[in-house]
């Protein structure tokens, strides 16, 4: 049986909190940053790093030997950026389980990054400098006194952390309470934006909240605030989910429907898929779906994407094939059919 | 070379700045070289995002180069390349070029050190702060010993390491 991954796990106040995510850049002092290295530099980088990483139970993957789809597979999950699967060179480090991912070579030399499900700040931030102490063992650390870890965007200078939480917001959303929260959370010297899609309106109602300021603030305290942040906004999404359900009726059968179509359709497109399943999760959360767990709407989230749908069949799919697939992996998921 | 506008600090930096046709040119310390450029040198506009960060260069019309042309020994990176692109080429930029990307650091940041993890390598040797700070407690044992002659040697020692910064 195929290890469990991260997504699949509980955590606290996962219906609304999807997940935590931490990231730490880190750059070594005598290379040039990924973006003047040389393909041998590369390399060399990439040994560097496996050697260090040595005995940590991490997979590697040269992304110029992966098929296009299984590298967009990865940013999909969120294992790495986009920007490096579309880059097609660098190398991945990534655990059984997905939650822990290492990207060398993307724009800083090291990219560690792990994901926790529902709020973890701390325990996701733990787990990631247990890496990079494992890693600083061999790697001699870019680090300037005044500015701190030296990365090769200065946004990301200081601590070089950025903290994460991916919050579902369908009840803000539909209240339309969203632009007002990116003013005040900025203020804060946080963002939030869409995970999916641009400006306010988010696909799949997702938004993700991070620490902006990295320079002058502690990883505990920025983790503290994200925190903190995250979970005054999920009080929030609470109460505007107890107006928006107010109407039992209504709000059930929107729920229901949801859940008939991903029960039962034959085609499903992404764009499609994507407002059901946040409608199945607001579902759960509202106890409107006793029968279905957050953990199989979090299986169904990583599932949908196209590239999981071809590396589950190692191979390109057509629209057509993808929209069959996505509709079949989410009725057995969902129905076990 | 002293600074040729406070005639106090050593010069470090060459200014060249050309208005209008006529150029003018001054050998400066990092202080009044920031001075003399900080303000209307990173005339950036709003930020919200992070990628935007190469906004925060923007030059105006006429821009005063400081050692125009200089290229980092390590990645072959000139100032400009870093502005173009919004990220730095090496590590070694933020030294060569500290005294021009600083004012955009300040604007993201604020005028901020900073706190948190240090490589354990770096934890290892004292900090600048650390030496200064060890050096003054010499320095006011010295004086109070009536041992002037060690007490001009730390404080030019203390004066070189603050220079650093």
């Amino acid at each position: 049986m195929a290890m469990e991954k991260w997504y699949q796990r509980s955590g606290e106040q996962d219906d609304i909190i999807v997940s935590t995510r931490v990231r730490l850049a880190r750059n070594v002092a005598d290379l040039p940053f990924p973006g003047k290295m040389t393909d041998g530099q590369r390399e060399e980088l990439a040994k560097r790093a496996e050697q260090a990483l040595e005995g940590q139970a991490l997979r590697r993957l040269d992304l110029a030997k992966l098929p296009r789809y299984e590298a967009l597979g990865l940013a999909q999950r969120h294992l790495v950026s986009l920007e490096f699967a579309e880059q097609g060179k660098g190398t991945l480090f990534v655990s059984q389980d997905e939650s822990v991912s290492i990207m060398v070579g993307e724009e800083d030399h090291l990219r560690i990054q792990v994901l926790a499900p529902g709020l973890d700040t701390a325990g996701a931030l733990a787990r990631a400098q247990q890496l990079d102490s494992v890693l600083e063992q061999q790697m001699n650390y870019a680090f300037h006194e005044k500015l701190g870890y030296l990365t090769a965007c200065p946004t990301n200078l200081g601590t070089a952390l950025r903290v994460s939480a991916m919050l579902h917001l369908s009840g803000l959303e539909q209240a339309g309470a969203i632009r007002g929260l990116i003013g005040s959370v900025s203020k804060l010297g946080l963002t939030i934006r869409g995970a999916y899609g641009e400006g306010t309106k988010a696909e799949g109602s997702l938004y993700q909240l991070s620490n902006q300021i990295t320079l002058g603030i502690s990883e505990e305290q920025a983790a503290e605030n994200v925190k903190n942040i995250a979970k005054e906004l999920t009080a929030k999404e609470r109460q505007a989910r107890q107006r928006l359900f107010a109407d039992t009726d209504a709000a059930e059968d929107r729920i229901w429907r949801a859940y008939g179509t991903l029960a039962n359709a034959r085609l499903l497109s992404s764009q499609e898929c994507r407002p059901l399943i946040s409608a199945l999760r607001a579902g759960v959360s509202q106890g409107i779906l006793p029968g279905v767990k957050v953990s199989t709407v979090n299986e169904m989230m990583m599932n949908e994407g196209s590239g999981a749908l071809m590396t589950a069949h190692k191979r390109e799919l057509n629209a057509r094939e993808r929209d069959r697939e996505r509709a079949r992996v989410m009725r057995t998921l969902l129905t076990g059919n | 070379m002293l600074c040729q506008n406070c005639n106090k600090n050593e010069a470090t930096t060459h200014v060249r700045q050309t208005i209008n046709g006529e150029t003018r040119e001054a050998y400066l310390c990092p202080e009044c070289a920031r001075q003399a450029m900080g303000q209307d040198f990173f005339d950036g506009g709003g930020w919200e995002f992070p990628d935007l960060f190469h906004s925060l260069f923007s030059f105006p019309a006429h821009p005063a180069h400081a050692l125009k042309g200089e290229r980092c020994p390590v990645c072959g990176s000139s100032f400009e390349d870093i502005v173009r692109s919004g990220l730095a080429g090496c590590a070694q930029c933020y030294e060569l070029f500290y005294d021009r990307i600083l004012p955009s650091v300040e604007r993201v940041h604020g005028r901020a050190s900073h706190v948190g993890r240090i490589p354990e390598q770096a934890r290892r040797e004292p900090t600048r702060e650390q030496k200064i700070s060890s050096l003054e407690e010499q320095l006011a044992d010295a004086v109070r010993e009536q041992e002037f002659e060690q007490a001009a040697k730390l404080r030019d020692e203390i004066k070189a390491l603050r220079e650093q910064a």
